[in-house]
């Protein structure tokens, strides 16, 4: 999953997948008394603050005494590598993404505590085991589409690296965004769109509106390019994309002369 | 008659009239029967008319008017039937078209008198039952008994027919004849044209549909469109006139519809696409009335205007697409222009004088001339470069007045252009080089032509170019100054220096700092109009551009000597290398100065005339700061930019540059003579050279040394690579009375381990020479390429403000709408491709400007 390539760089992800287990060993009072309160809601989907925040700390990246500097209360690549190995999942996993799209997870490999601690509220889960119970959940659940369409639009955000400020999701970076996210609902357009974007390594990249757009175009086209119309409001990667197959199919009808 | 009975019938039937019985009835008809005969034999001189109508009266009084009615029907048939058929049946091939007519007049005179004997039936029975009247029924009983009669009919059909075929292949035919039985079958119709129509139009209509059909056949075997159109105008003529003249005016317009329909709408393409005849040849060959005439036929058939003006059109492409064609090597602008002039000229002259300034036809004109005029990428520079060449001092021998019409006529091609903007490019680069080497033909000829500009595109299309006219004059001013400045103060500056302070931004100024090592003369004189200027104007900033400006230079020749016989051989061992150095003298007024002629070698005495632009140095900077560009001096221009803010300017655009113009005496330098000049009878020789900055500052070089090679005089003067090879090709390669240098080996190229000399045996008639520049007419192909690059990124720019100004009007608007609104913005400019503002409009939304609707991702809004 495009959970590779860390905030280390835009390029240079890890390409295996990561676990988590960083244990970061403080656990702040303030969120720990705020987690006794969360006990009131006697659901029976019990979950502890507390048990979330001890289980965060597990993957927590481990303080360095040696420099000075306070390190950040975050779980990194190889925190999240571990804890996917715990969840015996790969860190490319559609359902990682759900998890991460739970926490409202600002970018990719990178989970802060607050971020954890929210995502695993919303599942009510606090453990391990009750994380990987509630999975199938998320599934059904980014069946919907209007969940769905806040998963994908929220997953463009999550694939930017922030460290360096991007605005454009890099072409590699977004190919495998986009094979994650419609993992469950997959486009009849979508092998085609990739093998175009994988085709043409000059493309700068895909910018917000036309990830957003990307989603419209796939459902209102279907998989017709016919009907594609580049005088309605498309960004202009999608015309280059049609004309693009529309040749490669007038190639294979007949030898096009110019060829 | 027997007027005596009828007296007294009279009289008794006002006695009795009731008692009337059928006996008496009888008789009363009788007598009027009688008498109806007697006036179809025309023998009415005995008849009383009075006695007669009283008749009738009594017999209609009595409620007998039907048998009155009918009786008359019956005589009336019987006399038709009996008498005159049998007549005109007897003439059929025989005076036939006479007879009927006698019979016909004689009718109508009978039944006149009869209508008038009958009258009080007509009055009241007709007019109570609801029947034809007297006359009425005469003529109905005349049509079905005589003109329709079986055999009757079909002859008069014939005959009439029979004459107007005879008539048309020429023979004399009785009009008259025709136009009675015409006139017979219409009155037939009583109130309505049916007879007329049912028995001689319809057939003489589908009849001459065929005959011309016939005829369009025969006439287009004869393969000359020219004669065919002209023998439709005189068939449609003959027809029209026959139809006034002896048919029914309203068959006029049929029948010359029927003609128009077979000669004309059935064969237009065929006549229009004629080979050798055809439109495309009466265009080659400039047959003006042919085309009116075809102009005229065609109007007349629907779709006709559309067929010629779709041939006019195409030939006319066909035309402009071959002028406008690029070669190999690039069109010469001019002869470029020229030829669309003329083509216009031409298809002006047609316009008026052939096809009757016909609406669709200009249109048409006017729409291929922009189809091919854009076809070319070039024809904005080429357009630029003719107006150029027009408005540039040189032997034209034209008047004022006349370079107006030419840059009238210019300006219709400049409509059609699409790419204004890289015209306005171009034309700027033009424009700066006529002002600043002082170019220009004159300078109300160069307002006319802005002001053209101006009324064609508004005056935001011309506020930089008016602006270059300011600076120049302002430069005039301020370089007064700074000589009185000068003089006062006693200076002795051996350059004269003249500088143009050029606005950054107005100019076609680059941006690349140019580097270049200006000698110390000019460059002294530089920097004392600088402080000079900065005094006066703190805060500005002032850059050296020196690709425009220009030099004069004291030089001096050593020659050859004469004696040494093999001058072509010996060259380098005899010549004397004088080293040219620029000094600036006052302008190319100064020749030499005296005073350095000690030094041996050539005192340059460089003027410089118009110099450089100036290269804005910082870009308008925020606050107000203006940069000015001078273009420097001696020896050569170069700009110098300005930046920093003056305090009187408050806008932030107002950004000076200034162009130096220097000229300077001065100087000079070191002659070195490499071969003993002794004796040689032709002593130095002095020449003022005028060269360019660049050209100077290499000529300079030779004061210091005899012989550089191209990769020194590179690295010595830090010459833009592509300015050095220009300059030098100009110097050493250019024309041979012009070759101030000479270089080794003797190649066409210049590679950079060759290496130059002075040529001392350097002659000219003329005691100033200039070195012309090689010509480059129009950009090279990297320029272009780069003019191309900046004109597209200037594009972005434009089409983002666009979009950028309508969201702010609109606040949201439809993509499509959106995308129509910014063409329409940018069509007096450039007309943006779709795509193009669609990447502006995405670009836009990235930088978070604009954002689609949640509603509608068709709709846009502003984000301010």
């Amino acid at each position: 999953m495009g959970v590779t390539g860390s905030g280390g760089g835009a390029s240079g992800g890890n390409t295996n997948s990561s676990e988590k287990r960083s244990f970061y060993a403080r656990i702040p009072p303030l969120t720990r008394s705020a987690s006794h309160e969360t006990r009131r809601h006697l659901s029976k989907e019990y979950y502890s603050e507390t048990k979330i925040h001890t289980l965060f700390d597990i993957y927590r990246e481990p303080h360095v005494p040696d420099e000075g500097l306070e390190t950040e209360d975050v779980m990194l690549t190889e925190g999240i590598q571990r804890f996917c190995a715990d969840l015996d999942l790969n860190a490319d996993d559609f359902r990682v993404l759900l998890f991460a799209w739970k926490c409202e997870a600002e970018t990719m490999c990178r989970f802060t505590r607050l971020e954890f601690l929210q995502g695993c509220k919303a599942i009510k889960a606090d453990s391990i085991k009750t994380i990987l119970s509630k999975l199938p959940e998320l599934q059904m659940e980014a069946q919907e589409f209007d969940k769905f369409k806040n998963m994908y639009k929220w997953a463009f955000k999550f694939g930017l690296d922030s460290e360096v400020g991007q605005r454009i999701l890099p072409s590699d970076m977004a190919i495998l965004l986009w094979k994650l996210v419609f993992e469950q609902r997959k486009p009849k357009i979508l092998d085609q769109w990739l093998l175009f974007l994988g085709n043409h390594p000059s493309i700068r990249g895909i910018p917000r509106d036309t990830w957003n757009m990307f989603l419209n175009f796939s459902e209102t086209i279907g998989d017709d390019l016919s009907t594609y119309d580049d005088t309605e409001a498309w960004p202009s990667l999608f015309d280059d994309f049609v004309e693009y197959e529309n040749d490669q199919l007038n190639q294979n009808i007949s030898k096009d002369p110019k060829q | 008659m027997k007027t005596g009975k009828k007296e007294h019938q009279k009289m008794r039937i006002r006695a009795f009239p009731i008692t009337m019985d059928e006996r008496y009835v009888e008789s009363i008809w009788q007598l009027l029967k009688n008498a109806i005969q007697e006036i179809q034999k025309k023998n009415n001189s005995g008849l009383s008319f009075e006695e007669l109508y009283r008749n009738a009266y009594t017999m209609v009084l009595h409620k007998h008017g039907e048998k009155l009615y009918s009786g008359l029907r019956e005589v009336v048939t019987y006399h038709l039937d009996s008498k005159v058929r049998a007549d005109v049946l007897a003439s059929l091939n025989n005076n036939f078209l006479q007879t009927l007519n006698y019979a016909w007049n004689d009718h109508q005179t009978s039944m006149v008198m009869i209508r008038d004997i009958l009258m009080y039936m007509d009055r009241v029975y007709v007019h109570q039952n609801n029947v034809d009247n007297v006359y009425n029924l005469g003529l109905i009983i005349f049509r079905d008994q005589i003109v329709r009669y079986g055999c009757i009919r079909d002859h008069l059909r014939e005959t009439l027919l029979g004459l107007v075929m005879r008539e048309r292949r020429g023979e004399v035919v009785d009009r008259l004849s025709i136009k009675n039985a015409c006139q017979m079958l219409l009155v037939l119709g009583i109130d309505s044209r049916t007879v007329y129509e049912e028995d001689f139009e319809r057939p003489f209509l589908s009849q001459s549909a065929e005959f011309y059909r016939m005829e369009s056949q025969k006439f287009l075997a004869e393969n000359s469109a020219s004669v065919y159109i002209k023998r439709v105008e005189l068939r449609i003529q003959e027809e029209a006139d026959r139809a006034k003249h002896y048919l029914d005016d309203s068959t006029e317009k049929r029948i010359v519809e029927v003609v128009e329909e077979e000669l004309i709408k059935k064969h237009m393409k065929t006549i229009v696409e004629m080979e050798n005849s055809g439109v495309v040849h009466m265009l080659r060959n400039n047959r003006v009335e042919d085309l009116a005439c075809m102009y005229s036929v065609l109007a007349r058939v629907q779709d006709g205007l559309a067929t010629l003006a779709e041939c006019v059109s195409h030939h006319l492409r066909e035309q402009g697409k071959a002028l406008v064609q690029e070669e190999e090597g690039g069109k010469n602008a001019i002869a470029f222009v020229q030829s669309l002039l003329e083509l216009r000229d031409s298809y002006d002259h047609f316009l008026h004088n052939s096809f009757n300034n016909d609406k669709l036809i200009k249109q048409m004109i006017a729409t291929d001339f922009e189809y091919f005029l854009n076809l070319n990428s070039k024809s904005p520079e080429y357009l630029s470069l003719f107006i150029d060449d027009k408005l540039k001092k040189g032997v034209k021998g034209m008047s004022e007045g006349e370079i107006e019409v030419v840059l009238d006529k210019t300006m219709v091609l400049f409509r059609f252009l699409q790419e204004k903007d890289v015209f306005e490019r171009y034309y700027k680069q033009h424009l700066a080089k006529r002002l600043l080497l002082q170019k220009s033909v004159s300078e109300d000829s160069e307002k006319t032509m802005i002001s053209k500009l101006k009324t064609e595109c508004g005056c935001q299309f011309t506020s930089k170019l008016e602006g270059m006219f300011k600076d120049v004059s302002i430069s005039n001013t301020i370089n007064n100054e700074f000589k009185q400045r000068q003089a006062a103060s006693g200076g002795n500056n051996t350059v004269d220096i003249y500088v143009r302070v050029l606005t950054s931004g107005y100019w076609p100024t680059t941006l690349t700092t140019s580097k270049t090592n200006i000698p110390l003369a000019p460059h002294t004189a530089f920097q004392t109009f600088r402080r000079f200027y900065l005094n006066k104007h703190s805060g500005r900033q002032l850059t050296l551009q020196p690709q425009l400006g220009s030099a004069d230079l004291n030089a001096i020749f050593y020659g050859l000597r004469r004696d040494d016989g093999s001058i072509s051989l010996n060259i380098s061992s005899n010549v004397t290398n004088s080293t040219a150095a620029a000094s600036t003298s006052s302008a190319p007024a100064s020749a030499i100065t005296p005073a350095p002629a000690a030094t041996a070698g050539v005192g340059g005495s460089g003027g410089f005339d118009g110099t450089a632009a100036a290269a804005p140095v910082s870009d308008v900077g925020g606050g107000g700061g203006a940069a000015a560009a001078v273009s420097e001096v001696s020896g050569g221009g170069a700009a110098v930019a300005v930046t920093g803010a003056p305090s009187s300017v408050t806008s932030t655009s107002s950004v000076a540059s200034v162009a130096l113009a220097p000229t300077g005496t001065s100087s000079v330098t070191t002659a070195s003579v490499v071969g003993a000049a002794s004796g040689s009878n032709t002593g130095p020789r002095k020449h003022i050279i005028q060269v360019s900055t660049y050209q100077m500052v290499i000529v300079m070089l030779f004061n210091t040394r005899d012989k550089w090679t191209y990769e020194e005089i590179q690295s010595e003067t830090d010459i833009p690579e592509r300015d050095l090879l220009r300059a030098m090709q100009s110097l050493a390669l250019g024309k041979p009375n012009q070759r101030v240098l000479l270089k080794t080996p003797k190649t066409k190229d210049i590679e950079p381990h060759h290496s130059f000399n002075v040529n001392d045996s350097f002659t000219s008639k003329l005691y100033r020479v200039k070195i012309q520049a090689v010509a480059a007419k129009g950009e090279s192909e990297p320029e272009r390429k780069e003019t191309r690059t900046k004109v597209d990124e200037d594009r972005k720019h434009e089409i983002e403000a666009a979009i950028v100004r309508i969201m702010k009007a609109r606040r949201r608007i439809t993509h499509n709408n959106l995308v129509a609104e910014v063409t329409d913005l940018l069509k007096s400019r450039f007309v943006p491709v779709p795509l193009l503002i669609k990447k502006r409009i995405e670009s836009l939304i990235e930088r978070e400007y604009l954002a689609r609707t949640p509603e509608d991702r068709k709709v846009y809004s502003y984000v301010a």
